[in-house]
């Protein structure tokens, strides 16, 4: 079910009521079988990942749970009994039991994962080898439901949180319908602190999530989906345009990709907000970011945090990286050593992320040169350091500052143009493209913008960002509803119903003639 | 409760304003110049007076013209035609005028009649038709019983948009009025947009596609019938009957290199005689018409594979109006017409570049 189709509405319309009027303690039962309604919309076939998926985590970490019942109450048990080594070895034993149970359900969920994920490349050798294709369809949001579940069972196993002992809880961890799409990717301990508590119907809550839906629903069906033929010209037509159309494309590309993701972000969270449960946020103004490494602290921060704890950590404090910080350290130094163990687990990261993305090279590579940017920022720390003390420059200044943000987001664009292009050689060939036509200087406006023959569209557009951009300058100091609920309710709903009137006038024909496939529900 | 009546109140202000904006706007699309508005009051007017209904979609709204038809046969005849209008829609548009017009002739477009495909439509023909009807009952009526759910927020659109057109058109005064006495629905062909690209044969690669896309497998056609269409046209034939008014099936000619690319249509054209002598119609194929390259080229006379130009379109619609005097004056129009499309292809202005390509590719 597309959550820009009308049936969307239609459950919405229908679960904001039941999930109110039913007792409060059976709450989260609605809130599972519409997930289980919603996730079956894209076949029923589909469940069955997702009931796998469950299984194996509800069994894996309610064994972890009792094998650390069982040892705490033994250890009580036999206190003056045995000796230090005694409990040192039960306890080892313990750990390793828990720990094959854990690896047993990661590897069984990840390895689902990646026949998914490898499955359209070996389609594409079978095909070009003339053999028959496998013809499997990669349940929806596989990619995002997998990595909070494998999240779920390493905490359980890091015992950050206590197994949940109803195995219809963590199907509906699992399977959540806001989230399963295309995330946010959510902490068990956060969410079910959320889906299962009781929830009374706030005028807050109603309004506040009401509005972040139709404002979600704006970003994306008129500013996502109006930029999106604009955007596809562009790469399929790169060779006829000028080195400036170019330019302005990378960075056209990111907002679009912005507004389609981020539009998408605030309409779960929007429906989630009328329901009285808070998701995680994904986005934090990246545009604003100073630093590579910031900005993917304030994009898709729940993917973001996920690799960092899950991958991240593990590597960085593994044996492996232990030895290897020893010997840098021996010979360069403790900073080195620091350094050296970074870099290792920055390339871990970004190749996972890479690859979670797609396993194809254009992603790995896009995967790749982000952590390689970022390892070389860390080496050349000091450096900057030193030139920007010889150059004296205010790095508190609110023009450094400018100048930052103006390079992250060229840097971020240009990057993005590699995993957009779909090709390897057309990610290259685009970039390359815009120095070998920077000489041929476009005569008009619609040289430089192709796509504003119709010039609705593109006032429509350039207002709605203007808007967005308001919005982020508003929302550094408080969140933006906070003002707009200052505003009398009759003109609240004005400014609604032009909104929802701009996404149907706007939206709905682009979204017909294009699709209005959410981008990030590919992966 | 102080929550929930809030919350009530506000959701009410919200739906009221939006439907009392949406209805404004939606009231001008459906009743002031917008062209489905015209044409309902134009046909209102001419009630009681036409005697010949054209119907079909697109191909039937650009190739019929209805002035020339009344001069050449004498009669008043009405285009219905409409872009993308769906079998559902003529049957609904025919019931609107069957009782109130003494018709005695309904000619129907039958080309993409039988295969109107309503699972993969975003409900756009019925989106289409919904204006037209003349009342708001039968709009409602034909709404709900045919245009899926999902399609309702497109519906919606389409009609926001459309009566916001409408209305720029009205403050500015640029909307294009019906013609009175003239019957055509504004649709305007050129000669200009006959010359598309992909129609000239100069271009090989073209070509190269076409014999390469050539298909001859029957099943693609019948493999393509909507049963839900073919009942529709009986019932439609059976009305039409029942009041004594002739019904005619037209094939609106397509381009050569349409039909040198589809091996189906011998198949359909066997089709359609076996169901014309089934239920007593007449059936004309113009894809067959003797000397069609001479007069309907495939470079001036059409504006895509399908759709006639205007020029194509006024010598289409004499060649038809020769065929219906003939026939209504008794006279054999056989030999008008190729007996297969075999035959008619061996007639085409291109034969000869197509046989070349094809014995290239093989």
């Amino acid at each position: 079910m597309s959550l820009t189709s009308t049936y969307f509405i239609i459950f919405m319309l229908i679960l904001i009521p039941v999930y109110y009027l039913v007792p409060k303690k059976v709450q989260w039962c609605v809130l599972l079988a519409a997930s289980l309604i919603f996730y079956c919309f894209g076949g029923w076939t589909n469940l069955f990942y997702v009931i796998f998926t469950s299984l194996t985590a509800f069994a894996s970490t309610v064994i972890m749970d009792k094998l650390s019942d069982e040892q705490k109450a033994y250890l009580k048990e036999n206190k003056e009994s045995l000796t230090k080594e005694q409990k040192k070895s039960y306890k080892e034993a313990v750990k390793k039991k828990r720990k094959a149970y854990m690896l047993a359900a990661v590897i069984l969920n990840i390895a689902l994962l990646c026949f998914f994920k490898f499955l359209t490349p070996v389609n594409s050798i079978l095909e070009a080898k003339s053999f028959n294709t496998l013809n499997v369809i990669i349940p929806l949001g596989i990619s995002y439901y997998t990595l909070q579940t494998v999240g779920y069972i390493v905490d359980v196993y890091w015992n950050n949180v206590k197994a949940e002992k109803n195995y219809f809880k963590v199907l509906l961890f699992v399977s959540f319908f806001p989230q399963v799409t295309q995330g946010p990717i959510s902490d068990f301990k956060q969410l079910s602190a959320e889906l299962f508590t009781e929830h009374e119907l706030t005028y807050k809550n109603y309004s506040w999530g009401f509005q972040r839906l139709i404002w979600g629903f704006f970003k994306k069906m008129v500013i996502a989906n109006l930029m999106l033929p604009y955007v596809k010209d562009l790469f399929e037509n790169y060779n006829t345009y000028s080195g400036l159309t170019l330019f302005i494309g990378i960075f056209v590309v990111m907002v679009q990709l912005y507004a389609d993701f981020s539009g998408y972000m605030d309409i779960v969270c929007g429906a989630c907000e009328m329901l009285g449960i808070r998701l995680a946020e994904n986005f934090n103004r990246p545009f604003f970011s100073k630093s590579l490494s910031e900005f993917w602290r304030r994009w898709h921060i729940t993917l973001g945090a996920w690799f960092k704890k899950y991958v991240f950590f593990t590597v960085a404090t593994s044996r492996f990286a232990n030895s290897l910080s020893v010997k840098v350290k021996n010979k360069f130094g403790t900073d080195a050593g620091e350094k050296a163990v970074s870099t290792v687990a920055l390339l871990a990261i970004w190749f996972s992320i890479g690859v979670w993305h797609s396993v194809n090279l254009p992603f790995i590579l896009w995967g790749l040169l982000n952590g390689i940017i970022m390892i070389i920022s860390v080496w050349l720390e000091p450096v900057y350091a030193t030139v920007k003390n010889k150059l004296h420059i205010n790095d508190k200044s609110k023009v450094w500052k400018l100048f930052q943000m103006a390079r992250t987001f060229t840097l971020v664009s240009a990057l993005e143009v590699f995993s957009d292009a779909g090709a390897l050689k057309d990610g290259t060939g685009y970039l390359l493209q815009i120095f070998k036509s920077a000489m041929n200087v476009p005569k008009s406006f619609t040289q430089i913008f192709p796509y504003v023959e119709n010039k609705t569209y593109f006032v429509m557009i350039f207002v709605g960002l203007l808007f967005i951009f308001i919005i982020s300058l508003i929302n550094r100091k408080k969140n933006v509803r906070f003002y707009f609920n200052k505003l009398p309710m009759i003109i609240r709903a004005i400014i609604l119903v032009g909104l929802v009137c701009a996404n149907f006038a706007f939206g709905m024909t682009e979204m017909m003639r294009n699709g209005g496939d959410f981008l990030y529900a590919q992966f | 409760m102080h929550s929930f009546k809030k919350c009530l109140v506000s959701l009410l202000v919200f739906c009221l304003i939006l439907s009392t904006f949406s209805a404004v706007i939606i009231y001008i699309f459906l009743n002031t110049e917008s062209a489905p508005y015209q044409d309902i009051v134009l046909r209102n007017k001419l009630a009681g007076t036409i005697d010949t209904l054209l119907l079909g979609s697109s191909e039937g709204q650009v190739a019929f013209k209805s002035t020339l038809i009344d001069e050449e046969l004498g009669v008043k005849s009405y285009n219905l035609c409409g872009s993308a209008c769906p079998p559902s829609g003529i049957k609904a548009l025919l019931e609107e005028e069957i009782d109130r017009n003494p018709l005695k002739t309904v000619i129907i477009d039958i080309g993409s009649f039988l295969h109107y495909d309503y699972t993969d439509s975003v409900s756009e023909g019925e989106i289409k038709v919904i204006p037209r009807l003349s009342n708001n009952s039968k709009k409602l009526k034909y709404m709900f019983e045919n245009v899926w759910i999902n399609n309702y927020s497109y519906l919606y659109a389409t009609y926001m948009n459309n009566g916001i057109s409408t209305l720029k058109n009205l403050i500015f005064g640029s909307y294009i009025p019906v013609v009175t006495g003239k019957t055509e629905m504004n649709l305007i062909t050129t000669d200009e947009e006959a010359a598309v690209k992909d129609l000239s044969l100069n271009n090989t690669e073209i070509l190269k596609n076409y014999v390469q896309d050539k298909t001859t497998d029957e099943k693609d056609f019948f493999g393509k019938i909507e049963l839900k269409n073919y009942e529709l046209l009986k019932e439609m034939i059976k009305m039409c009957k029942s009041r004594n008014i002739q019904v005619v099936l037209v094939f609106i000619p397509a381009t050569e290199s349409r039909i040198w690319t589809n091996g189906n249509f011998e198949t359909e054209k066997e089709f359609y005689y076996s169901f014309a002598k089934d239920y007593n119609c007449i059936y004309l194929d113009f894809n067959l018409m003797k000397e069609k390259g001479k007069y309907l080229s495939d470079k001036t006379s059409f504006k895509d594979h399908f759709h006639l130009s205007e020029s194509g379109s006024k010598v289409f619609t004499k060649c038809l109006c020769n065929v219906l005097i003939k026939i209504r004056s008794g006279e054999d129009i056989s030999d008008m017409f190729y007996d297969s499309y075999d035959e008619a292809i061996k007639h085409f202005e291109y034969y000869e570049i197509y046989q070349s390509m094809l014995k290239e590719q093989n």
